[in-house]
């Protein structure tokens, strides 16, 4: 099975972040890593991590790959190919900025027919120093799950990944 | 949202892999990768576990590339292929049907015109195999509790 996982929201939100504090969580899972950037360190195109899992059992493999999407503006018309091929969002929320700002990011989500898909909300740089409250990021994307994180020290990372890969696996599954 | 529209059964995953390998052999190719339009790995030769990741990321970027490439379809208009000139080795990907892609690298020893000329064949041939697994929905179900992570 190949699951495909998009990281999006605003310019420096995380998004790569997220990818390279996984890449050191799942060091031994890690099949590929790419990161296409411009010499100011900013993704232009390609930010993929691939981990590939398998099933307790043994007998059943899963490829996952993250992508992000580049945040800065004039990278925009390259996300069609990115926003087209997947199976479930991390939506990134700043929380040093305000939810106007972030909400442009989940109106591109609705833009490209997103929101349909499983989407996991991560209320990441919880340290900042008066951050966006959690209520009202909880309130606005009321119905998703919310995980708050600290990405840059790994904090939250983790169960963000794995609470997106819970929402698509079961999308996926039969009812019943 | 992305729906995989195909689902291919283990005896055609095995046919591709056979035809994949023949082409690779007769042109004397190093490596030949077919892939969806959203870079996922369908078959590649020569199908040993060392290639397998080297083969995963000739999808996920051949597949980026054309994709991105989509973008300047006003200008250039439709593109069924495209050439990557390298140091040592060459890339050549064509669009086998809308869905579908095929990649080849080879060295520069190999004549870009026979990948050309013998690519016809094998596109006809995979087609026929892929048209078939259009519709079929994937079957497989994997449950979160099932993952080790």
């Amino acid at each position: 099975m190949n699951l495909r996982i998009l990281y999006h929201g605003l310019g420096m939100a995380g998004k790569t972040t997220n990818l390279e504090k996984l890449r050191e969580i799942y060091s031994g899972y890690v099949s590929d890593r790419i990161h296409q950037q411009t010499t100011e360190g900013r993704t232009v195109y390609l930010d993929m991590l691939s981990l590939n899992l398998r099933t307790k059992s043994g007998n059943g493999e899963v490829w996952i790959s993250l992508f992000t999407t580049p945040g800065q503006e004039r990278f925009r018309l390259l996300r069609g190919w990115l926003f087209g091929h997947v199976d479930g969002v991390v939506l990134v929320i700043d929380s040093s900025r305000s939810m106007e700002e972030n909400l442009r990011a989940y109106e591109e989500l609705k833009e490209y027919g997103l929101l349909k898909a499983p989407i996991v909300v991560q209320a990441n740089k919880r340290d900042v120093p008066d951050p966006l409250p959690i209520e009202v990021i909880k309130e606005t994307f009321n119905g998703l799950t919310v995980v708050e994180a600290i990405a840059r020290e790994g904090y939250g990372v983790a169960e963000t990944l794995r609470e997106i890969l819970r929402e698509v696996l079961n999308a996926k599954a039969p009812v019943g | 949202m992305d729906m995989v529209e195909y689902s291919l059964k283990e005896e055609e995953i095995k046919e591709i892999v056979s035809k994949l390998e023949s082409f690779r052999n007769s042109l004397f190719l190093d490596l030949v990768v077919l892939m969806d339009d959203g870079g996922r790995l369908i078959g590649y030769s020569p199908y040993v576990d060392g290639q397998r990741p080297i083969a995963y990321r000739v999808a996920v970027v051949g597949a980026a590339t054309v994709g991105a490439v989509d973008q300047l379809e006003s200008i250039i208009s439709s593109k069924r292929h495209m050439f990557f000139a390298g140091v040592d080795k060459n890339m050549y990907i064509h669009v086998i049907s809308p869905k579908f892609l095929l990649a080849s690298v080879f060295s520069h020893k190999v004549p870009l015109g026979s990948v050309k000329l013998f690519k016809e064949r094998i596109s006809k041939d995979l087609a026929s195999i892929l048209e078939k697994a259009l519709g079929r929905m994937e079957k497989k179900v994997i449950r979160f509790e099932d993952i080790a992570l």
